[in-house]
Formats: structure tokens, sequence, C-alpha cells
């Protein structure tokens, strides 16, 4: 196998490392943040259905707050999604930056 | 570095250039929105008021100190900052639009596989324009869950409105019971709890790390 060049190597280092502490904050989001704020609002949809039932709720009133618990999921969602792009943002960014150490290494000034 | 200097086409050479490119224009990567210290703030001073709100109104439901009129102005106060917060969101870069990250993101997160799937994604592409950021997204959804509950409170909290329609609204203390836990008896409450929390939390994950 040739031997890998050194700027490859100092790139695919901070594209995997950065990648792995992102990843990992991706996987500890959901089960710390994600899946419990789910069961929350699974519980309350429960909540509603038994109200609705036994006459404690009309139906305009069950209306809404399903709603709500919509809403409230779809919270979730666009947060989460707004998550995966900030990790992404830091992977790249990292690869920038070890790019811009290799550039200004190389020419052996502060050119970036 | 010989492979930089050595004028040889490379793969790897391609992609430095190309990133040493955008360096070099001035950009590193901007995917989010940037971090606004305003919105952060304002959101987080929101939702403290707002869970102090509704832990006072639990201490009163059922009796007239819970009536929708002893209210009225919170209601006024926390929609006004909302519109405040969705404003500012909508006025500074939004980085890729959210519906698009929410394509993305449907194919790594578990939670967004099941029944409610269309339904939830569905109002995404509903709140704000197609090209929302998704702080403004989030405030958008965050208003609207207000909106809600000020009807459902005006509506369930009167003097011609049976009581229960009024504890089943704010449930009773203590506060965690239902924002915290996975218990809680007061739906809609609970419900704008959650939207609050996101728009707080997004805006907290984008906040740029002390460089070390």
């Amino acid at each position: 196998m040739a031997p890998v060049p050194d700027a490859l190597q100092t790139i695919l280092g901070a594209l995997t490392n950065q990648s792995r502490i992102s990843f990992q904050n991706v996987v500890a989001d959901i089960d710390q943040h994600v899946a419990p704020t789910m069961a929350l609002i699974a519980h309350s949809l429960t909540v509603i259905g038994g109200r609705l039932a036994d006459g404690t709720y009309t139906n305009d009133i069950a209306d809404v707050e399903v709603q709500a618990q919509l809403d409230a999921a779809a919270s979730v969602i666009v947060r989460f999604a707004n998550r995966i792009l900030k990790e992404i943002q830091d992977i790249l960014n990292a690869v920038i930056e070890a790019v811009r150490d290799i550039v200004n290494t190389a020419l052996g000034i502060s050119l970036l | 570095m010989r492979r930089l200097t050595s004028g040889k086409g490379t793969f790897v050479d391609f992609c430095v250039a190309t990133l040493t490119f955008v360096f070099v224009a001035g950009c590193s990567v901007q995917l989010t929105a940037p971090y606004s210290e305003d919105i952060d703030s304002e959101a987080s001073s929101l939702q403290a008021d707002f869970v102090r709100f509704v832990a006072d109104t639990q201490m009163k439901a059922g009796t007239a100190d819970a009536f929708y009129d002893k209210s009225q102005q919170k209601y006024a106060d926390f929609e006004a900052r909302l519109a405040v917060i969705q404003m500012r969101s909508a006025s500074i870069p939004r980085g890729v639009p959210c519906g698009r990250a929410v394509a993305s993101a449907q194919h790594m997160e578990r939670a967004l596989t099941g029944p409610m799937q269309s339904e939830v994604l569905g109002r995404i592409s509903n709140a704000g324009s197609e090209n929302a950021s998704c702080i403004t997204i989030l405030a958008v959804i965050a208003s609207e869950q207000m909106e809600r509950l000020r009807g459902q409170h005006q509506l369930r909290c009167n003097s011609s409105a049976p009581p229960a329609r009024c504890t089943t609204l704010f449930s009773s203390p203590p506060i965690f019971g239902v924002i915290l836990t996975g218990q809680s008896d007061a739906p809609l409450v609970s419900a704008v709890s959650i939207s609050l929390n996101e728009l707080v939390g997004a805006e907290r994950d984008i906040k740029p790390l002390p460089k070390t």
C-alpha cells in the first residue's frame, strides 16, 4: 500500500476526528433529548384520547390539543435537523482549518 | 507537502485547491443561521417567564383567579416577544433552508418513522417560508402554540365554563410534572413548553464554542 501523503493524512485526520465527535453528539442528542421528548408527546396523546373517551374533552378541544402535540413533535424534529446542519458545518470547517494549516506550513508564512 | 507542490493533478490536490479557494475567498462554511445573542437571551427569558406564569396559574386553576381575563396581558407580552424573535431571525442570514435539512434528518432519525411522520413533516413545510431557517420555523411554531394556548385559556377558564375544563388545561402543581417528566396531565401546556424549549435549545446549539 502506498504511503499516505502528509497533507492527505492531516486532512483525513481532521475529517475523521471531527466526524467522530459530531456523530457522538448526534447519537447522544437522540438518546438524551429527542427520544424522551417524543415519549412525553406520546403520553400527552394518550391523555387526550382518554379525556375524549370519558367526555372530559369535546372533539374541538381534543383536535386543538392533538394539533399542539404535532407541532411539539415538529419542533423537536426541526431542532434536530438544525443540530445536524451544525455538526456538518463543524466537520467542513475542521477540514478547512486543516487545509489552512497545511498551506501556511508549506509556504512558511500565514497566508490564510 | 510534495503532493501539493508537485504539479500532478491528483484528487487530493483538487480537494485541497477547492477548500483553499473557499478559504481564500474569505469563507468558512456556514450552514445554519448564525448564532444571535439577542435571540438566545430573549428566547431564554421568555421561556423562564412562561414557566413562572404556568406555575402560578396552576396554583389558581379552578378558581376565578385563573380566569383568562386576568392573564390577557401575559399572553399579549409572550406573543409580542415571540414576534420580535421571529422578525430578528428572519432578518439575519438563514443558512441552508431548514426544509432541506429536515429531509436529510429524516434519513437519520428513528423518531421520524411512524404514523405521525407525514403529518409532522407537512406541518414543518407549512411553518414559515420555503427558505426559512430552522430558528425562524421554530419561532413561528412557538408563536402558533402560544396563540393556541391563549385561545383555550379564553374558552376554558371563565365564569361560564365548568372548572374541570380549566384544571385539565393547566393540571395541578408541581410545575415540573408538566414540563419535565414523561407524565404530563396538561398536554397543551406541555406542548407549548416543548416548542419553547426547542427554540431556546436550537439557538444554544449553534452558539460557537470558545476557541481553545
